[in-house]
């Protein structure tokens, strides 16, 4: 400590310290804290506070998961982040690799700054561009009806496509990414050497690439479930009054003043994402230190 | 043989140019959509060209508005995200003391939180700590508190680089603390300064989820746009959109030509300096 | 004298590991001192507790009459070059040597005028503003003395500042270091593990063995009258050889080897039984003519190897007990008088042979 008050001198440490103790305490330790702390009291008007009522209990959770209403949307979460993160892995591996592959050419780069300029428009506008085209008017009914396909449009919105094309479409860039960090180190004379070997393309993948990409791949599963997963603005826009989104419960509480409520509804989505990041690691075995770089 | 490679090669070009169609084709209607007509943001039916749209974005008082706040919040989030992101990244890079993991971890956190969460958390603790209701101050420390990290990451990345006796033999040549600060230190963060900076207000200008619980009644432009999206949804505000993609591409354009710039120019001088030790 | 430096009882350690233990040693104003030793013996620990940047654990460090403790480094009259020199990479060589004086609050005009004259003093003017990327090895080397030279230090610290040079370069580097000590006129405490340097260029050395000063002394009293078997096996090249005493007389004694039994000095007064060591440098060693008479310290054996290295041919002898010894001779334009493989006998004088007790030596691996 006396090298550190050397090199930093007093006045240095201060800031130091401070700094990092407000930040962590004012802006992200409290405020959680007194959210759990809501998420485990009843919704009660001021007067009531520090009352008989006011005492913990799961109440609010038990509203969270065992209403039916609520544990269809809290389900249909759940699995369409899955599926959101499935399809995103599947058509973004084929464009890492593909890229890693010609990271020499200079191609690769004009491609990976194409690839990066849509993701700079916001998320609203990018969800709003695909409203346009899957709502009930939109170009795409338009285009299917003219050519016969269907006779009357179909809801993409209320039967949660939007929702997942959306939510793929805006989160692509965090699953590219990391594959693509990843892919880049595989030393390519590997793939030849498999396939010199005789290896059909696929086991290549399997055996080859895929455990290479294990970090990356386990990353970008990561932040792109608990990004769908947190989103709202993607199913504000692209998912009709049918198809609400977790998220969107929370909204709710928060606008209808019971935050109690929305703060349990809040724990319940944390938890949510602790766990997918717990099974992914177990699932692809793999630490904490490989996939946060 | 030869044809199977060619094969696979020809569908790997063909997925790349789906996927990049995939990727640009929304953006490009909902841009040319503004220029039609229509009342309704679509391009069929077309009827005819107009730059209508933008004279009615142009018009909008609470667009400007918005826009104002959200400057004004981003150039509040910068000056906060950096000192609390130096402070963060000085202590990890330069205390090894135990417990180090653990700070990290705790530090680097709020960017795996929903945005959602930091939002409504924030809302809470300010509510009943100060009474405070959301306001833009408020959308500040929430986005903050992750936008932080961000930007220590980013001074991490460049601390490790750092030749960490250039500040000891600044201070063996008298220079105090603050001195070694000021002429050693922040020259050499410099770039990264500039990377997180750019990225503070980016994230910023872009975020919804957390300044949406945060702000209150104020509103800064993604509020403002999810506003109108919500309601009567007109082709202004495709124009909006096409603005700021034409804002963003700018900025994202000259960045990299400064970029581009900066290099050529010490690449010219390494040449220069090589073609005097040849001569000499 | 005023600006003497001393370490008292000096110690540091760094959790359970004793880097630095109880070192004290007076260092005389305007004197080049060198502190050598093995890789991880405490040298750079204790230069850094000179400069400030290290409290000891105990022990003093002072300056004349002044103690250095609870001074910070940057208010300490030392200063330090660093292993990698530690030049300011985004300043010119003017604002390099310049910084010093900029932090104190000196003038531009008077920053400028001393800038000038450390440039003349290391043979550089003209250079004040290049980048440091343009400098060669041994340009950077100055510009760094004179950076450091320019805030006018009581005390100048180099930790192993010569490594990075090429072989050339450092041997001209010496002697261009002890003429800018000169003239500087200030204490010097230069820190190596190359012998080569410390003994050229010191009025006084100190070798270190794992966090102690093993011996301090002049060069030639360092290499010719080493204290301990580290010393000796640290310092220069020698033969040993493990034995015990088996005779004493006067200032002579009696070991008994794996060779035989040889005669040499015994300044450490060893007595019969003793386990010591001889140790013999190979430049005493001679080969003996067939007339000599011998009767003392001869080796007889094969001439299992000779390598020609300019100056002297270094020749070793596979004695007939399978023992290798190793000698140098001057290499005096005659050539060789033998062939490998042939028989030889050596022998030294009882006075060149230094019989100390036995001890750690210097393993091999850590000298270069
Ligand atoms: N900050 C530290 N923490 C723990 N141990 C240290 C620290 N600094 C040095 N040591 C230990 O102290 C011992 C002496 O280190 P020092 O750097 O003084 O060696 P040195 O003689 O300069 O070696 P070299 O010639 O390799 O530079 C070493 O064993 C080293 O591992
Ligand atoms: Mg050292």
């Amino acid at each position: 400590m006396s090298s550190a008050l050397t090199r930093f001198g007093r006045l240095g440490l201060a800031y130091i310290f401070t700094a990092t103790g407000l930040w962590l305490l004012v802006l992200m330790l409290l405020p959680l804290i007194v959210t759990i702390d809501y998420a485990f009291r009843p919704f009660l008007p001021p007067v009531d506070w520090g009352g008989p009522n006011d005492r913990y209990t799961f109440d609010n959770f038990a509203v969270v998961l065992l209403n039916k209403f609520n544990q269809t949307i809290f389900l249909k979460t759940i699995w369409a982040s899955v599926l959101v993160t499935v399809l995103s892995l599947a058509a973004c591996y084929p464009v890492a690799y593909t890229l890693a592959r010609e990271k020499r050419s200079g191609r690769a780069r004009w491609l990976a700054i194409a690839l990066i300029i849509p993701f700079l428009v916001n998320e609203l506008l990018r969800a709003f561009a695909w409203q346009l085209l899957l709502s009930y008017k939109g170009l795409f009914n338009q285009v299917l009806m003219s050519l016969g396909f269907i006779s009357e449009p179909f809801d993409f919105i209320n039967k949660n496509v939007g929702v997942i094309v959306g939510l793929v479409y805006t989160y692509l860039l965090f699953m590219i990414l990391p594959l693509y960090t990843a892919l880049e180190s595989l030393d390519p004379n590997l793939v030849d050497a498999a396939r010199d070997l005789g290896a059909p393309w696929w086991r290549i993948h399997w055996d080859v690439v895929l455990p290479h990409a294990k970090p990356g791949l386990a990353n970008g599963c990561i932040v792109t479930f608990m990004l769908a997963a947190g989103s709202f603005a993607v199913p504000q826009l692209l998912g009709g009054t049918g198809s609400l989104w977790f998220t969107q419960l929370i909204y709710n509480q928060f606008n209808a003043i019971n935050w109690n409520m929305g703060a349990a509804y809040a724990f319940c989505l944390v938890i949510l994402c602790l766990v997918f990041i717990v099974i992914v690691m177990w699932l692809l075995r793999v630490r904490l230190s490989d996939i946060a770089r | 043989m030869m044809l199977m490679e060619r094969l696979g090669r020809f569908c790997a070009r063909a997925y790349l140019g789906l996927f990049f169609a995939y990727l640009f084709a929304p953006l490009f209607y909902m841009i040319a959509a503004a220029f039609n007509r229509s009342s309704v943001p679509t391009l069929s039916p077309w009827r005819g060209f107009t730059l209508h749209w933008f004279a009615v974005a142009w018009q909008d008082d609470r667009l400007w508005q918005a826009l104002g706040t959200s400057f004004l919040v981003g150039c509040a989030v910068v000056v906060l995200s950096i000192t609390l992101g130096l402070a963060g990244a000085l202590l990890m890079s330069r205390l090894k003391a135990r417990g180090r993991g653990l700070l990290y971890a705790l530090l680097v956190a709020p960017v795996l939180m929903p945005g959602i969460v930091i939002g409504l958390s924030t809302a809470i603790f300010w509510d009943r700590a100060a009474q405070v209701s959301g306001f833009w101050g408020l959308a500040v420390l929430g986005q903050s508190s992750f936008i932080s990290t961000y930007c220590m990451l980013i001074f991490m990345a460049r601390l490790q680089r750092f030749d960490e006796t250039l500040e000891e033999a600044a201070l063996d040549l008298g220079a105090s603390p603050r001195q070694v600060f000021w002429t050693v230190t922040l020259p050499y963060l410099r770039p990264a300064l500039f990377s997180a900076v750019a990225l503070a207000f980016i994230q910023s200008f872009e975020n919804y989820n957390t300044t949406l619980f945060s702000i209150g009644i104020d509103e800064t432009l993604p509020i403002y746009i999810a506003g109108k999206l919500r309601v009567g949804v007109t082709p202004a505000i495709n124009a909006v959109a096409c603005a700021m993609i034409a804002a963003t591409l700018l900025a994202g354009l000259s960045f990299e030509l400064a970029r581009l710039y900066r290099r050529k120019r010490s690449r010219s001088r390494s040449r220069r300096i090589g073609h005097q030790a040849a001569s000499s | 004298m005023k600006n003497d430096l001393a370490l008292i009882g000096v110690a540091k350690t760094f959790g359970p590991h004793v880097a630095v233990q109880d070192v004290s040693v007076d260092i005389a104003e305007g004197s080049f001192f060198s502190f050598l030793g093995p890789s991880g013996c405490g040298k750079t620990t204790i230069l850094r507790m000179i400069s400030g940047f290290i409290e000891p654990s105990a022990g003093s460090i002072r300056l004349g009459t002044l103690d250095l403790a609870g001074i910070v480094p940057n208010r300490r009259p030392t200063a330090l070059i660093f292993q990698n020199l530690a030049l300011f990479p985004l300043m010119s060589v003017a604002e390099n040597i310049g910084y010093g004086l900029k932090v104190r609050g000196v003038s531009a005009a008077a920053r400028g005028r001393k800038v000038d004259e450390m440039l003349d003093l290391i043979a550089l003017s003209g250079f004040a503003g290049k980048r440091i990327e343009e400098l060669s090895g041994g340009q950077r080397q100055r510009i760094a003395i004179a950076r450091a030279l320019a805030v006018e230090p009581k005390v100048l610290l180099l930790d192993e500042p010569l490594s990075a040079l090429d072989l050339k370069l450092r041997q001209h580097m010496r002697a261009e270091l002890r003429t800018l000590q000169r003239r500087a006129g200030i204490t010097f405490i230069y820190i190596t593990h190359d012998q080569g340097e410390a003994l050229a260029m010191s009025d006084r050395v100190a070798v270190m063995s794992k966090g102690q000063i093993e011996q301090i002394g002049g060069s030639s009293d360092i290499y010719d009258n080493p204290g301990s078997a580290f010393v000796a096996s640290f310092v220069g090249e020698s033969n040993i050889l493990v034995g015990r005493i088996t005779a004493t007389d006067g200032q002579f004694a009696v070991i008994e080897t794996a060779v035989g039994d040889l005669r040499g000095r015994n300044p450490k007064h060893l007595t019969t039984g003793d386990a010591a060591m001889l140790f013999v440098r190979p430049e005493r060693l001679r080969i003996a003519a067939a007339e000599d008479d011998l009767v003392v310290n001869s080796l007889t054996g094969d001439i299992n190897e000779v390598m020609f290295e300019g100056l002297t041919f270094i020749i070793t002898l596979r004695h007939v007990s399978s023992r290798l010894v190793t000698l140098s001779l001057a290499n005096d334009g005659t050539g060789l008088a033998f062939a490998p493989g042939s028989r030889q006998t050596v022998s030294f004088s009882p006075a060149d042979g230094l019989i100390l007790p036995a001890g750690p030596i210097a393993r091999l691996d850590v000298v270069p």
